[in-house]
This record gives structure tokens, C-alpha cells and sequence, in this order.
């Protein structure tokens, strides 16, 4: 948390490095966040920009600069609620098909043998992804925030989302367990346990 | 691993493999430090009408103007989002024309006259989010 202190101040400061830090940092956080709202691609890419271009205005006046993680996602999330008062045009999972990355730079012999079993992991990732859409709007949300990539700390999802830190871990919980009711309804059970 | 965590990485790899942060908007954060206003006086979002609005249900988007309101210190910038046609109309208090006013947009800003009771007006094309400059002041982005 102290770094990400140092970075603030170095990229309030003008140091373009220490900005590219912070971005590859919490990019991850702030993206999930606008879909952890429901958001389509469009609306999240809205979100996600104006949040950056917040942050950059106000990084020479944010007081608490090691907490610049809960201030991005707490932005994120205002606007993401705005987004969503504004009306969607495009839900997330009608556009999880144009979400799958092609095949097409692979070799056609790479193909034929991967094909198989990349449609099946793609299938059972898609599945999960579509199961975790559907569940209640705060344990979408809550999700989405803990499987950001780098993953936010507890600290920092507490301060956005404004529950207590030690609520958090049960709240996942109950979550998941959610999530797996809902993949066994379906009879999704492939994943890491069958490879 | 219990049986959560590994249910999370599962999840996670999905996630990350389906819906990664497009490539076009993590350019434009990286590039969004260079339109910060240096030396300017943040007018901040004091009020905007989408706060109290309902959410809209199915497809569609909020019909109506967005009405906002930046304030810092002395200075008030009200501004009404029209669309359609997407225009700006705003009004600067205490009226002052000494200035024009700058529409700051990711794609270039343009400027517009003030006239005597401090109003003015400018379309605004395009996606993305917009700031406005009078003089040292700067108000907050936003998302029309």
C-alpha cells in the first residue's frame, strides 16, 4: 500500500512510469467493477475511461494517495451506477460470444487437435462466466471485484463497496456457494477437476 | 486449496480469458495523465440529475436533458446536456466574458463565447467523457 503511496505522488509529479504502474495495477479492478454492474462492453468502456481520466485530474489532491485503489474503484462504481441509470444497450452476456478470442493464429494441424478440447474449455468457461452474471446483483459485484487480475485487497474492496473488511470473507462464501448451486441446477461440473 | 478457492481460480482464469480490459481503453488510461489541467482549480460535480433518476429497465436509454453543476470556490458552472441532438448549453455565475470557455474532449478540445449573462452553447459529437475550462478553473470529467 506504502508503493502505491509512492506512485501517486511520483505520477501526481508528472513521472509517466509510476502512471503506467497505476494503471497496470488497477485496471483489472476498475473493468471488473463496471461489469461486475452488469454493464455491456460499450457502457464499461465509458466507465472505465472517464474513471481514469478522474483519477489523473485529482491525483495531486487525493488525500489518502495509498488508497488510490479504493478511490478507483469507489469512482467506478459511482459511475457504473450512472451507466446503469442512463439505460444499457448491450448486455454482457449477449456479448460473451464476440468476447471469445478466434483461432484464427493458429495453424490449421494446431486446430484439429486443440479444437476439441479448446471448444470444451471455452464452453465450461463461458458457462461459468454466464452462471456468475446471473447471480443477485451484490454477489456479481462482490465476485467480480475479488477475481480482478491482480486481485484488490480486502481493504480496498471494503472502502468501495463500503462493508466492514470481516464481512467480506463470508459474504464470498455465501456467494460461491450461490454460484455452485447454480452450476450443479445446470449440470456444470467440468473444470479443473476433470482435467 | 479448498474447495472455494479453487471454484475462484476456475472463475478467475474465465474471466480473465473471456472478458480481459479491451486493449483500446487501457491505451487511453495510460495516455489519460497527459489532459489533466495542471495549475487549474477543480470545480467539482456539486449536483447531476442522473443521481435522482431511476434506472432504466430493458433496452433503451434515459430520455430528457442531464442537468450538472460544478462549483469551485466562487465560481458556479451550470450545464444541461440536451440529446437529442447532444448539445451543451451552460452559464457561467457570476457571468464573466472575459474568457471563452474551452470544451476539453480525449479527441481535442474546441472553444466557445460567452455572452453578457455568461451563457453558452456547442454541440457535442462523439463518444467519450467531456471537462470544461474558464479561465483557471476545470471542472470534473464526465460521461454525457
Amino acid at each position: 500500500m506504502d508503493e502505491v503511496g509512492a506512485l501517486v505522488r511520483a505520477a501526481a509529479g508528472g513521472d509517466a512510469a509510476a502512471w503506467e504502474s497505476l494503471v497496470a495495477r488497477f485496471s483489472g479492478l476498475v473493468w471488473s467493477v463496471a461489469r461486475g454492474h452488469g454493464l455491456g462492453a460499450a457502457e464499461a468502456e465509458e466507465v472505465f475511461q472517464i474513471t481514469w481520466f478522474r483519477f489523473a485530474e485529482h491525483i495531486g489532491r487525493i488525500r489518502s494517495p495509498e488508497q488510490a485503489g479504493a478511490w478507483l474503484a469507489t469512482t467506478a462504481r459511482n459511475e457504473s451506477r450512472k451507466a446503469v441509470r442512463v439505460g444499457s444497450r448491450v448486455a454482457l452476456t449477449s456479448d460473451l460470444d464476440t468476447l471469445v478470442p478466434g483461432v484464427d493464429d493458429l495453424s490449421p494441424e494446431q486446430v484439429m487437435l486443440d479444437a476439441e478440447d479448446a471448444e470444451l474449455d471455452r464452453r465450461r468457461d463461458r458457462e461459468l462466466v454466464q452462471a456468475l452474471e446471473e447471480l443477485p446483483g451484490r454477489c456479481r459485484e462482490l465476485l467480480r471485484m475479488l477475481l480482478a487480475s491482480p486481485p484488490p485487497s480486502y481493504a480496498e474492496v471494503s472502502q468501495a463497496l463500503g462493508i466492514p473488511v470481516g464481512s467480506i470473507g463470508p459474504t464470498r462464501a455465501r456467494c460461491l456457494s450461490q454460484l455452485r448451486e447454480l452450476l450443479v441446477e445446470r449440470g456444470i461440473t467440468g473444470g479443473a477437476a476433470q482435467s | 486449496m479448498d474447495e472455494d478457492s479453487e471454484l475462484e481460480a476456475r472463475l478467475r482464469r474465465a474471466v480473465a480469458f473471456l472478458d480481459p480490459v479491451p486493449p483500446e481503453s487501457l491505451r487511453v488510461a495510460r495516455e489519460a495523465l497527459v489532459f489533466r489541467a495542471l495549475d487549474a482549480e477543480l470545480a467539482e460535480l456539486a449536483f447531476d440529475s442522473l443521481d435522482d433518476a431511476a434506472p432504466v429497465r430493458g433496452p433503451g436509454r434515459a430520455q430528457g436533458p442531464r442537468f450538472l453543476t460544478f462549483r469551485a470556490g466562487e465560481t458556479t458552472i451550470e450545464v444541461e446536456v440536451t440529446d437529442p441532438p447532444r448539445r451543451i448549453v451552460g452559464r457561467l455565475i457570476p457571468a464573466d466574458t472575459a474568457e471563452p470557455v474551452r470544451i476539453r474532449r480525449p479527441g481535442g478540445s474546441t472553444t466557445v463565447t460567452v455572452d453578457a449573462l455568461g451563457r453558452f452553447t456547442a454541440p457535442l459529437s462523439g463518444p467519450g467523457p467531456f471537462s470544461l475550462r474558464y479561465g483557471r478553473v476545470v471542472t470534473d470529467w464526465v460521461n454525457p
